[in-house]
């Protein structure tokens, strides 16, 4: 076995082996996530629909791109509600979730609890989110119909089930967005805000001027991780009712063309590469202020 | 920017505790159970008779029982949460196996520059699923692996495998060096220096990341509802399936979200300190 000489120069056969270590993921990476990505993106430029042989498939260029966006109804109605998705998702829970983080990180008493109760529904799958606020909306035995003696159907009314579906969606997000924050507000120094106490400067002061720009990187982020997920809220609004009757977002689009009964794969593809688009800019930005977080 | 004020607030009410301070810790409890009353809501539906969870306007008081759990148990869910058991710890042990040895190349010098790959694997978990979901399923098909659990672990293995190999590198960071030095003195080889000294120092970290990568698999839907059938179906599709069949028997499907997420409740609470870490890689799925 070749004797490890340091973490400055290294074996060639160690040098091989930590080549290796970094290898066989990154492959395993490519192969079975960027590969099938691009193979999205060249069947969206297709007509094939699933059940021909793949070599009969046309190319068709950008036409999948130009139906949909002129001849596919949900289309826009599933931009807008992704958009609003992203609002809604980033104006409500942002604040919330920035208050409760300042209010933990002041150690209020219990606090321990408090956390927990903004954290529980962070690990709950979204598919669950969706469930357990059906017990709250629905028309006949949910909790709030049944408190309020109101008739309506909050998941089904397409005037109400967006609105719905983004209180459940918040109410998970909160907890979240309070996590980051929670995480960025340890990185504030203490002996900044002590000082700041001495020199008489009153507490708004100080949360704006020394606590605040700690925070700003984090406020990136947290826009950043709304975009994502607004984009993948996917599971929430496919237990509601697989994306259907005012729910429409694009990520349904695409699981509708391409494993539902159409089997539109090439326009399926299309959607998909659309927002693989969409997100790979957030990507890319999210990614460059990790990093240079962590070299810091 | 609510918030922001308010906050403003709260640090002033830290050191003059009295009045304003006992309301505002009053409003935070009131608003922290309102957040968790849908859950204890499911809870305590779950506990009552199907007659009692039906009621409207809703019985707070009902007696309480079993019965919704027996019942869910008897619809036969063993083998999804067994499916679940396995994807999920299987994939975790594999992630830990492939990112424990990825993270430390990483974090040594001599690969420093390669932090243009650690850029590209983590890109990777952002991409949408959906994305790759129609080439994954066409080739699962082709190879004859659908309806196979070994296929939701592989997936499950790569899905996780950044998140894991992220978080595991900033505990590599904090390993000190006059400890690699002493080891190579010592005259240990690379895999030696590995088992013996790094990974105890690491322990906490590959427990919050292993954890973490449970959870997510555990809690991953839409590729175990397009890649398995009725054979290798997981806790949450089989869970799915049972909202839309029993759906009007309330205290029953309540009885069986609680058992599907338990796990996942239990390595919560586990890792809630070293979750935000992970979170920050904006990853909860």
């Amino acid at each position: 076995m070749a004797r490890y000489k340091g973490i400055n120069q290294i074996s060639g056969v160690d040098r091989i082996v930590v080549a290796l270590m970094i290898v066989v993921p990154t492959l395993l990476m490519v192969w079975l996530v960027w590969l099938p990505a691009i193979g999205s993106v060249l069947l969206s430029f297709t007509n094939w629909n699933g059940i021909g042989s793949i070599g009969d498939a046309k190319f068709l260029g950008l036409k999948n791109y130009h139906d949909v966006t002129t001849i596919y109804p949900p289309f826009w109605p599933a931009v807008r509600h992704n958009l609003i998705w992203l609002a809604v998702t980033f104006l409500v829970a942002t604040p919330l979730g920035m208050f409760l983080a300042v209010l933990l990180d002041k150690e209020m008493r219990g606090s321990r609890i408090y956390q927990t109760s903004f954290y529980l529904p962070v690990v709950l799958s979204l598919a669950l989110v969706g469930f357990i606020w059906q017990l709250m909306y629905s028309r006949d035995q949910g909790l709030i119909n049944g408190l309020t003696g109101s008739t309506i159907d909050w998941y089904g009314d397409p005037k109400y089930n967006l609105w719905a579906a983004l209180v459940a969606a918040c109410w998970r997000q909160t907890g979240y967005i309070m996590l980051l924050y929670l995480a960025g507000l340890k990185g504030v120094d203490v002996s900044l805000r002590e000082a700041a106490k001495v020199d008489g400067a009153n507490e708004r002061t100080t949360f704006f001027k020394i606590v605040f720009p700690v925070l700003a990187p984090i406020n990136i982020i947290v826009l950043v991780v709304s975009v994502i997920e607004s984009l993948r809220a996917f599971d929430l609004v496919w237990v509601i009712n697989k994306g259907r009757n005012g729910l429409e977002l694009i990520a349904t689009l695409v699981t509708q063309n391409i494993v539902g009964e159409a089997s539109r794969i090439g326009f399926g593809s299309a959607l998909a590469t659309i927002m693989l688009l969409i997100s790979s800019v957030f990507i890319a930005i999210y990614l460059r202020i990790v990093m240079r977080e962590d070299q810091r | 920017m609510s918030g922001k004020t308010l906050s403003t607030g709260q640090v002033e009410n830290v050191h003059k505790q009295p009045r304003s301070g006992v309301i505002l810790s009053i409003t935070a409890w009131v608003v922290g159970l309102m957040f968790v009353s849908p859950v204890l809501w499911m809870i305590l539906t779950s506990f009552h008779s199907e007659p009692d969870a039906a009621t409207n306007p809703p019985s707070f008081g009902a007696p309480l029982t079993l019965e919704g759990y027996r019942s869910f148990f008897e619809s036969g869910p063993w083998p999804s949460l067994i499916n679940s058991v396995m994807a999920s710890v299987v994939s975790t042990l594999l992630v830990l196996v492939l990112a424990f040895p990825a993270a430390y190349a990483l974090s040594i010098r001599p690969v420093r520059k390669w932090s243009d790959v650690l850029f590209f694997l983590l890109s990777t978990k952002f991409l949408p699923i959906v994305a790759g979901l129609l080439p994954i399923y066409l080739f699962a098909k082709k190879v004859g692996m659908l309806d196979n659990i070994w296929l939701l672990i592989v997936f499950y293995t790569v899905m996780n495998l950044p998140i894991a190999i992220w978080m595991l590198r900033s505990f590599l960071a904090e390993v000190p060096s006059e400890m690699l030095e002493a080891a190579e003195v010592d005259g240990a080889g690379l895999i030696l220096t590995l088992r013996k000294v790094v990974a105890p120092v690491v322990m906490p970290g590959l427990a919050s990341a292993a954890l973490i990568c449970f959870i997510f698999s555990w809690n991953e839907l839409l590729f175990a509802r397009v890649l398995t059938g009725t054979v290798s179906q997981t806790a949450p599709v089989y869970l799915t399936g049972f909202v839309t069949s029993q759906g009007l028997f309330l205290a029953k499907v309540c009885a069986a979200s609680l058992v599907v997420s338990l796990p996942v409740l239990v390595a919560g609470f586990a890792a809630q300190d070293k979750l935000v870490q992970g979170l920050s890689m904006g990853a909860v799925r």
